[in-house]
């Protein structure tokens, strides 16, 4: 029986610590992901054509958006290894509960998330620079970006981070709870694009697949303060339930 | 879209949502497989990254690309309409109708001959109409324009990096080219991270619009033409300058 008592938050603080430390090497494989997707990006991230007369016109659109993409599948894996056994036993390395340790995770995860989003949005001007500067492209169009768009674009893509990562922490530990969930997730994702799913707005009724509905929901969102909400309400939702799952399995003897 | 189409697209990005899921937790477990104790390599490998992107934003923001000048705006309206004046031009057989802001270049020659050729020695597929006005006033000058509306691509407009066409008078042969051009275009676009909150919707829609070109060639009344079979042209007998 231990003599000494450590508080809620200083255990907390420990184990993020920890996680920090010994979860490195995940921004390494972040780095390298990247960098694969700023790779696949040096040909544009989309193209158009046309060929008129015997001209022949491509232009290359440039932005970080693959990146952004790869970022947010790390972010998922990421979030899902964490609800592992072998990471969740590694928490009672050190003086951990249940909440301590699912509370140093989220802390973590909100970590990387701030890093692959800052990261992500960087990388956008190295790929800009590459493709005008190495690969000597002309320049159609650019859009000047003053830092004020800058900032919003790394809080934007952290805040995406953040639900993808909450999602796959959510995915993970059902997975954990009840093993056919595995199956189940997959082909609830699937049966999402073929389900139909019907708004009704002031003009017209749309229907369209539940997941595009559901993409719609966060990315057809022009309200910053709107976005915000809807992100932290799903983050809470997922991290809620992730929690609640958490607290009945079975305990570590 | 029909059903075959929409399977084919989704299982395509399934497939690719597959590979990149695949790929991404394969480097995951390429990273964890490195050594523990060179914490050295780690700090450099991530602080070269770190430095690495944020020494672009200073670059980029120091040396700005330079953009293209379009010369000028146009928007999808205006495009339509040049693109529409022109068949009613041919149609009505009046060269006032088109407007003369679109002719880019002009060349004039002189000949003493009674009979012109016109060959173009290009074999590619020209899109270029060729349109031979003839005038009811004698005389020996051959006057061509090179006419051409705006071209616009994803709501850009190209126009301008198209070239112009090589015009020869030799002896009493007219010689046409078109250059052989490949274009390589960079848009520097946003995020969309950032287009979700600053774009106007309105704005997000790129436009596509073939404009079209023609090379007029004005021919004085006693001059007689022989156009190789090749070059389907457009004769303009009336109601032109």
């Amino acid at each position: 029986m231990s003599l000494s008592t450590i508080s809620l938050s200083k255990n907390i603080t420990q184990l993020y610590r920890y996680k920090l430390y010994a979860y490195r090497n995940s921004v390494i494989s972040l780095m390298i992901i990247q960098i694969v997707a700023l790779l696949l990006s040096l040909n544009g991230t989309n193209q158009s054509m046309t060929v008129y007369e015997n001209v022949s016109i491509t232009i290359h659109s440039y932005s970080a958006n693959i990146v952004l993409a790869f970022s947010m599948i790390w972010a998922f894996i990421t979030a899902i290894s964490l609800t592992t056994k072998p990471y969740r036993d590694a928490d009672f390395i050190l003086v951990a509960s249940r909440l301590t340790s699912h509370l140093s995770n989220i802390l973590f995860l909100l970590t990387a998330s701030m890093i692959a989003g800052v990261t992500a949005m960087l990388s956008g001007f190295l790929l800009k620079l590459i493709a005008v500067y190495l690969l000597s492209q002309e320049v159609i169009a650019q859009q000047t970006l003053p830092i004020s768009h800058l900032l919003l674009g790394i809080l934007v893509a952290t805040l995406y981070m953040v639900l993808i990562s909450s999602a796959g922490f959510l995915a993970g530990m059902l997975t954990q709870w009840h093993r056919s969930f595995i199956i189940i997730i997959p082909a609830l994702v699937m049966a999402l694009f073929f389900i139909e799913w019907t708004t009704v707005d002031e003009t017209e009724q749309t229907s369209m697949p539940a997941m595009i509905a559901l993409f719609r929901f966060f990315g057809t969102e022009h309200s910053l303060l709107m976005f915000t909400v809807k992100v932290l309400l799903c983050v809470l939702i997922c991290y809620g339930i992730t929690h609640y799952l958490s607290s009945r399995m079975e305990v570590k003897g | 879209m029909n059903v075959i189409n929409a399977s084919i697209i989704f299982l395509i990005t399934f497939l690719v949502l597959v590979s990149v899921f695949i790929a991404a937790s394969w480097f995951r477990k390429v990273a964890y497989r490195l050594p523990g104790n060179r914490s050295k390599l780690y700090k450099g490998l991530l602080g070269g990254y770190a430095l690495l992107l944020l020494l672009a934003v200073i670059l980029y923001y120091l040396f700005q690309p330079d953009q293209t000048a379009l010369s000028r705006s146009i928007t999808e309206k205006e495009a339509e309409q040049a693109f529409s004046q022109f068949f009613e031009a041919l149609e009505k057989e009046d060269l006032n109708l088109l407007n003369p802001a679109y002719i880019r270049e002009t060349w004039t020659f002189e000949t003493e001959h009674n009979q012109l050729n016109l060959i173009s020695p290009s074999t590619g597929w020209s899109d270029t109409s060729i349109v031979i006005a003839q005038s009811e006033n004698p005389g020996n000058a051959i006057k061509v324009d090179y006419y051409i509306t705006p071209v616009i691509m994803t709501g850009f407009e190209i126009t301008d990096y198209f070239p112009n066409p090589e015009v020869e008078l030799s002896g009493d042969t007219l010689k046409i080219a078109f250059a052989e051009v490949d274009l390589n275009l960079a848009n520097l676009s946003t995020e969309f991270t950032i287009r979700q909150f600053v774009e106007a919707p309105q704005q997000q829609h790129p436009y596509f619009y073939h404009g079209n070109s023609a090379l007029i060639i004005h021919l004085p009344q006693n001059l007689n033409l022989h156009v190789s079979d090749k070059l389907p042209v457009h004769w303009i007998r009336k109601n032109h300058n």
